[in-house]
């Protein structure tokens, strides 16, 4: 199931990704494996699943080829685009998905991360945690909203 | 008359605006390089084209501009300068408006992020427009930000391809410099209001006027001095940027030989000859006409919004579009 479901998001993002920017998006296993156990803990649908993949997916590895822009480096200019354009492309990925909650979720602790990183601070930042907690505050909104009715 | 004066626009009011993004971050420590090193690009004198053509945008809708209509065109400003420190890297351009470019102060990965911070800080100001019919509030950042990247990769697939198409320029020229000009004019009027028909009509009056700037922008790196474009002149044949007036020169049979000489290794004599040859040529001359068609087809745009009184600003903007300096 959970390989269909990275499979099935991989396709989804390269069918929405222009092909002139030519991007082949990838996750290690364990990077892979810490979404999947997010998701499985929520009862979503399963278009959502891959929706919110895709989204952690983008956000990784826009992080990671910025986080690769060194001097020197053969592919700087490779890096910084990939990551401008997937930063960019999230957001339409996002509004696509009528993801514009969690956009405005994430918004603050994206920030922060490129803060601390033009600082020379570079802790992890975890975009699966950020989904997890998200989820679980829109449970609770609806768990209110439905008790309420 | 300055630009934003002819289009009655208060610039003190968009530029306090521009420093609010930073200066009211209160994740953002006031002495920071961060916050520094933004305040000082933001305030170097721009002439703050996006942000004047989102007011001039809200000047089509039903109700007047508001709070939304300031926050995007300091957003517009946000973006540009953004892709323009990375530009900048992209580039190995040492200087900026005069001035060291910042990844020569800060370094390349912070500069990197630096830039990253400048749009993160507008996802994070506009998305508390949650609803659905404000989804364009992200434009700017989504659909014209990845075009400009297009437009980037485009610029670096065809560096030195002296085969490249008219088509394949001018497609590189919207993606990278026209798109954000005509989302910049459209997000203006959905801001206030308009209809969605004025909305496009507006885009694609900014689509042709930026197409329009980008072929002057690259005239000018063939006419003007190193001390008027802040960077050496012919800047852009050095980086294998192959420009319109380089497509004309390369139809003459005799220029075409010399110029596709020009790759990542020659010398700055070379340079100057391929720049003395063009500017002899005809082919500046021709760019200018295709800049002047664009702005024909932007007047044309004109009289179908004629029904608006702001399509004198839309004729103030071709005004100085066109008489841009040589």
């Amino acid at each position: 199931m959970n390989q269909k479901i990275a499979q099935d998001t991989f396709r989804l993002l390269q069918a929405e990704m222009s092909k002139i920017a030519g991007i082949q998006l990838s996750l290690s296993p364990a990077e892979c494996e810490q979404m999947l156990s997010v998701l499985e803990r929520h009862d979503l649908e399963y278009d959502r699943k891959t929706h919110l993949l895709g989204i952690y997916t983008i956000l990784t590895v826009a992080a990671q080829r910025h986080m690769e822009c060194v001097p020197h480096h053969p592919d700087l200019t490779r890096n910084i685009l990939d990551g401008d354009y997937l930063y960019s492309f999230y957001l339409q990925f996002a509004v696509k998905c009528r993801e514009l909650d969690l956009v405005a979720y994430m918004a603050p602790s994206i920030k922060k991360m490129q803060i601390a990183r033009s600082n020379g601070e570079f802790t992890e930042h975890n975009p699966a945690r950020e989904l997890d907690e998200f989820l679980i505050q829109e449970r609770r909104q609806r768990s209110r909203t439905s008790k309420a009715i | 008359m300055k630009l934003h004066e002819a289009l009655n626009i208060d610039l003190n009011e968009i530029n306090r605006e521009i420093k609010n993004l930073v200066t009211h971050d209160k994740d953002v420590p006031k002495k920071s390089q961060l916050a520094q090193s933004i305040l000082e690009l933001t305030g170097s004198g721009g002439k703050r084209l996006r942000p004047l053509m989102v007011i001039v945008g809200s000047r089509f809708g039903l109700r007047p501009a508001g709070r939304r209509t300031l926050q995007l065109s300091a957003a517009a400003e946000f973006i540009h300068v953004a892709s323009l420190i990375h530009d900048d890297i992209i580039d190995n351009a040492e200087l900026r408006r005069g001035e060291p470019a910042l990844h020569i102060k800060t370094g390349i990965l912070s500069a990197v992020h630096i830039g990253n911070y400048m749009s993160a800080r507008i996802i994070e100001l506009l998305s508390k427009y949650t609803g659905d019919k404000d989804r364009y509030v992200h434009d700017l950042s989504s659909v014209a930000t990845s075009q400009l990247c297009l437009g980037e990769y485009q610029q670096l697939e065809h560096a030195f391809d002296y085969d490249l198409t008219l088509e394949q320029y001018l497609e590189k020229s919207r993606n990278k410099t026209a798109l954000l000009m005509a989302t910049c004019l459209r997000v203006g009027a959905l801001s206030a209001e308009s209809s969605t028909e004025t909305a496009q009509l507006l885009y694609d009056f900014g689509e042709a006027l930026g197409m329009s700037f980008q072929i002057q922008d690259d005239i000018l790196d063939f006419t003007q001095s190193a001390d008027v474009l802040g960077k050496p002149a012919g800047s852009d044949l050095r980086h294998g940027q192959v420009t319109l007036p380089v497509l004309f020169a390369l139809e003459d049979a005799e220029l075409a030989p010399v110029i596709r000489r020009i790759g990542p290794g020659s010398s700055p004599a070379d340079i100057e000859q391929v720049l003395e040859l063009v500017r002899a040529s005809d082919a500046l001359t021709r760019s200018e006409a295709v800049s002047q068609d664009y702005l024909a087809r932007a007047a044309a745009i004109v009289e179908q919004l004629s029904s608006f009184p702001a399509h004198a600003d839309l004729n103030i903007l071709l005004e100085y579009f066109a008489g841009r300096d040589r």
